[in-house]
């Protein structure tokens, strides 16, 4: 099927972005245009190993300095004003190809490289450096099989010995995006009784990474188990002070919340263009399926959605990067509702498609569909980086004070 | 879904009005799914769609256990049931509760090809309804086309049947047809002279080929494929009922295609509800479980009375038909969108609830499946086919406004 043609500039307009963001649009459509929607079936319907990486698109990501959106220029960075819009807008249009790589783009650049950032100048160009030129693959390890939405020193297991001059670390980390083929991983861990944030090469002896899950999307998105058996870590790859870990964690998800609420109205944009073009095609009871009145006015609400989603993401972002560095709710808000609109739009993206919605690969011609990609993709959006229930409770706490919501 | 996940059915709804002849059927078959279907659906979904890869033990199990033989009369060798309907619709549900796949290959054995037989002569449906029954022959029918889905009229459809000799010469393309891998024969919608006619094909003669198996989404045990006619002979007496009768005909089919998959949405629902129950019981955060999450007690709320509702429609409906409705309007419509609608609403919050659980089929460190995606991904399927909800709003708008 030929390549649906982008509402987005008709439906939408991006008065909030500054023109900084709006130039790495520019870029990064170029790129996506050209490098990763010709080969975007393939890369949304492979099955999970580490042969499955997306080496290439990596490297190419390196090369174009996309990993340097983020960083300012001492730390080999772009040095750009508005950062998170920018790289908010990386997201956006790397997940309107593929979500599986986009993520790739948020857990190696982003999540690893935003906790770095509490390092020493010379933890900074051991792992900071190689993550931005794209000569190492970087994860955040947070997750653990029974931690994940409740993160306190009671609950993580991973555990860092003090022993003088190094940590000796013991536990087991869970859905770690990146773990197959990462060198190294920030990791949240206990250490003298409180959550902290260490910089682990997975290199080491002790470390073992298993075999990458086999999910529903995303699939280029590599996740695994990762055990520390008494892995021994230089006391200097501590990130900021013990007791600095959730901080640190929190802190880069202010980063990757917009960046996956971004993710999910990019979903949400790829399917509806896709719909639309879709339905001017089909032809049924002497017109084409764009005449059913039922499908246009849905169509308009999703519009409507992904057009205040796409605002609440670079509303705080903006805020962020004018120095706000807890945009809340604007943060909640856009992380749950764009990952929504998305669930929302691509149950009725694969609808309008009727059985070809339901086809990973026809058997006829081979062909594929992206609304059938993004249906299995967008679900996990709206569990990660802080499940929306949790984007709840905090919009709820703000709402109600922190005294009244559990 | 592992045996040890607690069914809340029993606690969390009540039939009225269903006969015991029902709960028996239910019996036969939540034990054929619970100990045969269960253990071999993770690995049969796993599989991509290929021949090799049909659930071929599975196919004949049910129809030793005499499951094709439930919507016949006792005369022609069926089940002779006095709510046959009902019978099939529990069968889909029972069935579906651990693979929509399987139910589905119930669906099109049986209850489609069987009620377009009913149309047919005595001689075409005796040449037919015995293997089919017993098994011995896979059917299948044949009615999209890649440019006729809801739209079926002599115009979109392009499957034409041109008078010969002795019988017709079909040429055309169908799409998504649901054992056209494997199938012996097809009840497949053709015109003939303009009038929408249907016939029944025997799919392993010349000029007919099927290619190779959809991927899709979900539902990997359930093979669909192209069906291509070209020029296939179609013997004199392989018509059913008249030409021009062919979408009366298709539309009979599915009215009892559409009661039984709405009850299909219903296991898949009350399977991802169960599956979220037993998981927030356990799951241990914030000093409690997430069962203790007044957010998740009330949407759960709302899902379980959904399911009630969209069960109860289904059993209606099918009650309806068996007392002689032949269209059961509106519950049929009715049946069939709500209850595909319920199973992706309660498969979306089931892969919620559990978390990245919820989004892993199986797991790397271990080999640990987890069903709640699988029921998210086959949970879509339904509320596309034999008849899509936007059709089924389509015919209770016009009861409500008129035609």
């Amino acid at each position: 099927m030929d390549q649906p043609s982008r509402l987005q500039d008709r439906l939408y307009h991006d008065w909030l972005l500054p023109e900084e963001a709006r130039d790495v649009r520019a870029e990064v459509r170029r790129f996506v245009d050209s490098e990763v929607l010709p080969v975007a079936g393939e890369l949304n319907t492979v099955v999970e190993s580490t042969a499955a990486f997306p080496r290439a698109l990596f490297e190419r990501m390196a090369e174009t300095r996309v990993f340097g959106i983020p960083f300012s220029s001492a730390d080999g960075g772009r040095g750009l004003r508005y950062p998170l819009c920018a790289a908010t807008v990386v997201m956006e249009e790397l997940a309107y190809a593929s979500d599986g790589l986009a993520t790739i783009f948020d857990d190696h650049c982003v999540l690893p490289g935003v906790a770095l950032l509490n390092g020493s100048e010379g933890l900074r160009r051991r792992y900071l450096t190689p993550l931005v030129d794209g000569s190492a693959v970087a994860c955040m390890a947070i997750t653990e099989p029974d931690a994940g939405s409740d993160l306190r020193p009671e609950t993580v297991t991973t555990r860092a010995e003090s022993c003088g001059d190094h940590f000796v670390l013991n536990g087991h980390k869970r859905f770690i995006t990146n773990a197959p083929v990462g060198n190294f991983m920030t990791t949240l861990c206990v250490a003298d009784g409180a959550l902290s944030m260490v910089v682990v090469d997975l290199h080491t002896d002790g470390v073992t990474v298993g075999p990458p899950d086999l999910k529903t999307g995303n699939r280029v998105q590599l996740t695994a188990d990762v055990w520390l058996q008494d892995v021994r870590v230089p006391r200097e790859n501590l990130l900021g002070a013990p007791g600095d870990g959730l901080r640190i964690a929190l802190a880069a998800l202010t980063w990757g919340r917009v960046l996956v609420g971004a993710s999910g109205v990019a979903m949400a944009q790829a399917a509806l263009d896709e719909c639309v073009h879709f339905m001017r095609r089909r032809e049924m009871f002497g017109g084409t399926l764009s005449d059913s009145q039922y499908w246009q006015f849905r169509l308009a609400e999703r519009a409507t959605q992904i057009g205040i989603a796409r605002d609440l993401c670079y509303k705080a972002a903006l805020r962020y990067d004018d120095g706000v560095r807890a945009p809340e709710p604007e943060l909640a808000m856009a992380k749950y509702y764009g990952t929504q609109v998305a669930g929302d739009m691509a149950r009725d993206a694969v609808q309008v498609f009727g059985g070809l919605g339901f086809i990973t690969r026809l058997g006829a011609d081979g062909s594929t569909f992206r609304v059938e990609q993004i249906y299995r993709d967008c679900k996990v959006a709206e569990i990660y980086e802080g499940a929306n229930e949790i984007q709840k409770r905090v919009i709820a706490r703000l709402a109600f004070g922190r005294e009244n919501v559990r | 879904m592992q045996q040890s996940i607690e069914r809340t059915q029993e606690r969390m709804y009540h039939a009225l009005g269903i006969p015991q002849e029902t709960d028996e059927v239910r019996a036969l078959v939540r034990h054929f799914a619970e100990t045969e279907v269960a253990p071999q659906v993770a690995s049969m979904e796993e599989r991509p769609e290929e021949v090799a890869n049909f659930p071929t033990n599975l196919f004949h199990r049910m129809a030793q256990l005499g499951l094709y033989r439930l919507p016949f009369k006792a005369e022609e060798g069926g089940a002779g049931l006095e709510s046959p309907m009902l019978a099939s619709a529990v069968v889909m549900e029972e069935l579906a509760y651990y693979s929509n796949s399987i139910a589905i290959i119930y669906d099109c054995q049986c209850v489609l090809p069987g009620r377009v037989l009913r149309y047919a002569s005595d001689e075409l449906r005796n040449a037919y309804l015995p293997s089919l029954m017993s098994g011995e022959k896979v059917a299948c029918v044949a009615i999209t086309e890649p440019d006729a889905g809801s739209d079926l009229s002599p115009s979109s459809v392009q499957t034409v049947a041109t008078p010969v000799s002795h019988g017709w010469r079909l040429t055309g393309r169908k799409r998504f047809i649901i054992d056209a891998p494997l199938a012996d024969f097809a009840c497949v919608l053709c015109t003939i002279e303009g009038a929408l006619s249907m016939v029944v094909v025997d799919l392993k003669r010349e000029g007919i080929s099927v290619p190779p198996p959809d991927r899709k989404m979900g539902m990997h045990a359930c093979l669909t494929a192209d069906i291509v006619f070209d020029g296939a002979h179609v013997p004199p007496g392989n018509l059913v009922w008249q030409a021009g009768k062919g979408l009366r005909i298709a539309l009979g089919a599915l009215t009892c295609g559409r009661i039984v998959v709405g009850a299909s949405g219903v296991g898949m629902a009350q399977a991802a509800f169960d599956l979220s129950v037993h998981h927030m019981k356990q799951r241990k955060m914030f000093g409690g479980t997430l069962a203790a999450m007044q957010h998740w007690q009330f949407k759960f709320a709302e899902h379980a009375t959904h399911i009630a509702m969209a069960r109860d429609l289904c059993y209606k409906a099918a009650l309806r038909y068996d007392a002689g409705e032949e269209s059961p309007e509106p519950e049929t419509a009715m049946a069939k969108y709500y209850g595909t609608q319920v199973a992706g609403e309660v498969a979306r919050d089931a892969v919620q609830v559990m978390g990245g659980y919820g989004f892993a089929s199986r797991m790397g460190v271990d080999g640990t499946v987890y069903q709640a995606e699988r029921l998210f991904r086959e949970s879509k399927g339904p509320e596309i086919y034999e008849g899509s909800n936007e059709i089924q709003k389509w015919m209770i708008a016009r009861r409500m406004f008129g035609r």
